[in-house]
């Protein structure tokens, strides 16, 4: 299916064009009733990607890092990420570009990889593609020590990579490591254990999963590992529930107290953001009449300034606000004195937290301005009839 | 635990108040709306009235404004609309200038218009209605 008809592209913005490029795009979309609707996007190109996980059956390990990832950690992550190595493609082959990553980070070459599918990591915003790959690995492919290029943690902005060999091999050298593999010892079934494996900072860190399937959700393997002491056991349904940081639950990577900050502070509404619907149109609306009411506020002071003047003050400022010109503004000012009063009405019932579900909140915006509406042309109907036009 | 950025810039005293960025807490808001409601009766009222001086002219108003409750009623509605619609306005600035000097500056003129007004308006229905208007 191609979608290619139903979208038209108007204009496309440069936001930033620095380590990668930021644009916004202000677009029509055709919907399924066949209306256009504009939207506005921003789109974040980092190019595409690639990431793989090597695994070895005898040992049932595969290989992670741990790195520092800035994003993460502003984002509430006080910790180094565990990943899968992965680097961006920079225009090669993600085959190919993912073994090189492998050597750069693991210090491993691989033999045959094996694609196990593509993604879009964050279709809202971000352009990227991440090319997912597992390939099998034993310790004849260690050709180095891994922990990045030397370049990288300035680099690519993102990671600063320890620059320390693949865990499985020193440890024996390094005391925290024989408390880690405690804890990875087989458990009842034979299955090594790792709820509590905690991989010294910067190392390759060789995990057993439970069975090779897993090796076809690699990115569900990472994500639940994540969620470092739960990790075998936890299932992740999908990508999106990951345990979120949440009080409630208890659970997730990050416990954030909310109650300790300030939250972002809201947007206003913005009329080239938000659709046309009645609720939005009343608040526009409401915000015109009270600018109209302000010139009307003036005009009422200008009004007993011209009384407290004199008659030639009063009959000049009557004779203005009796214009063609000052009619309409005066026509102005009733239908926005009632909307007004309509408004506050509403409002003073929002205040006390009624009326806020989307059909009452419709149905009272439309009363609002069909108030307004009649009730000015009775006024002005009334003002022909009592002579006061 | 990384604390959020605003929260490491926080003092106690800054938390115990609790008036966020505007330093100035719920009193705006209590203001609209408090005078929200004062104007929606008022301003019945002044449609009322508007309907009657439109047909009349000067000596007509002249003498509707001497009595004392159209003075004060004339008094209570400028005050509460021109002070509703100051804070009001000062919203709609703050939401849609962002540039420092421009926001300012026009948060101050409305201040100056609305005072001006009021103090204008205020007097001359005073003047009018205690002294008559000649």
């Amino acid at each position: 299916m191609s979608v290619r008809d139903r979208v038209r592209v108007h204009a496309t913005k440069l936001l930033s064009d620095n380590w990668y490029v930021l644009k916004t795009t202000t677009f029509d979309w055709k919907r399924r009733d066949g209306t256009w609707q504009t939207q506005h996007r921003e789109h974040y190109d980092r190019g595409n990607g690639a990431v793989l996980l090597p695994y070895n059956l005898e040992a049932r390990t595969v290989l992670l890092v741990r790195q520092f990832r800035y994003p993460a950690f502003v984002n509430g992550y006080d910790d180094l990420l565990i990943e899968a190595a992965a680097g961006l493609l920079d225009d090669a082959e993600p085959e190919v570009r993912i073994r090189a990553e492998v050597e750069e980070e693991l210090g491993y070459r691989l033999g045959a990889v094996r694609p196990v599918f593509q993604a879009y990591m964050s279709p809202g915003s971000v352009t990227e593609i991440l090319y997912f790959f597992v390939a099998e690995y034993d310790s004849a492919m260690r050709i180095g020590e891994g922990g990045g290029h030397p370049d990288e943690g300035g680099h690519r902005g993102a990671g600063a990579l320890d620059r320390r060999g693949p865990g499985h091999d020193r440890r024996r050298s390094h005391p925290r490591r024989q408390d880690d593999h405690a804890a990875a010892a087989p458990g009842p079934d034979g299955v090594p254990r790792l709820a509590t494996f905690r991989p010294v900072e910067g190392e390759c860190i060789p995990v057993a999963p439970r069975s090779v399937t897993r090796f076809a959700r690699p990115a569900m393997g990472l994500r639940t590992f994540l969620n470092k002491d739960r990790f075998v056991d936890t299932p992740v349904p999908a990508l999106k529930s990951i345990p979120q940081r949440t009080k409630a639950t208890g659970v997730g990577p990050i416990m954030t107290d909310t109650s300790r900050g300030l939250p972002e502070r809201p947007m206003s509404p913005h009329l080239q953001v938000w659709r046309w619907h009645i609720t939005m149109a009343c608040s526009i609306l409401h915000r015109g009449c009270v600018i109209g009411l302000y010139v009307g506020s003036v005009l009422l002071a200008g009004w007993a300034l011209a009384l407290a003047l004199g008659p030639d003050a009063y009959a000049g400022y009557t004779a203005l606000l009796g214009s063609l010109l000052g009619k309409l503004v005066m026509l102005g000012l009733t239908f926005a004195l009632f909307f007004n009063i309509a408004y506050t009405i509403r409002q003073t019932f929002w205040d006390a937290g009624v009326g806020f579900a989307p059909r009452t909140a419709d149905m009272t915006g439309a009363a609002a301005i069909a108030f307004a509406v009649v009730a000015t042309a009775v006024t002005w109907v009334i003002a022909a009839a009592t002579g006061a036009l | 635990m990384a604390e959020t950025h605003s929260e490491r810039f926080r003092t106690p005293l800054s938390r115990a108040r609790g008036t966020g960025a505007s330093r100035h807490g719920v009193s705006h808001f209590i203001t609209e709306r408090v005078s929200g409601l004062a104007l929606a009766p008022l301003s019945l009222w002044a449609v009322f009235a508007g309907l009657k001086l439109a047909a009349g002219d000067f000596e007509g108003a002249a003498v509707w404004l001497a009595s004392p409750v159209n003075a004060v009623l004339l008094c209570l509605l400028l005050v509460t609309a021109l002070i509703h619609l100051q804070s009001a306005v000062q919203v709609v600035i703050e939401d849609y200038i962002h540039k420092f000097t421009t926001k300012s500056a026009l948060v101050i003129l409305n201040v100056f218009v609305c005072v001006l007004s009021g103090a204008l308006g205020v007097f001359s229905i005073l003047k009018v209605a205690l002294t008559g208007a000649f």
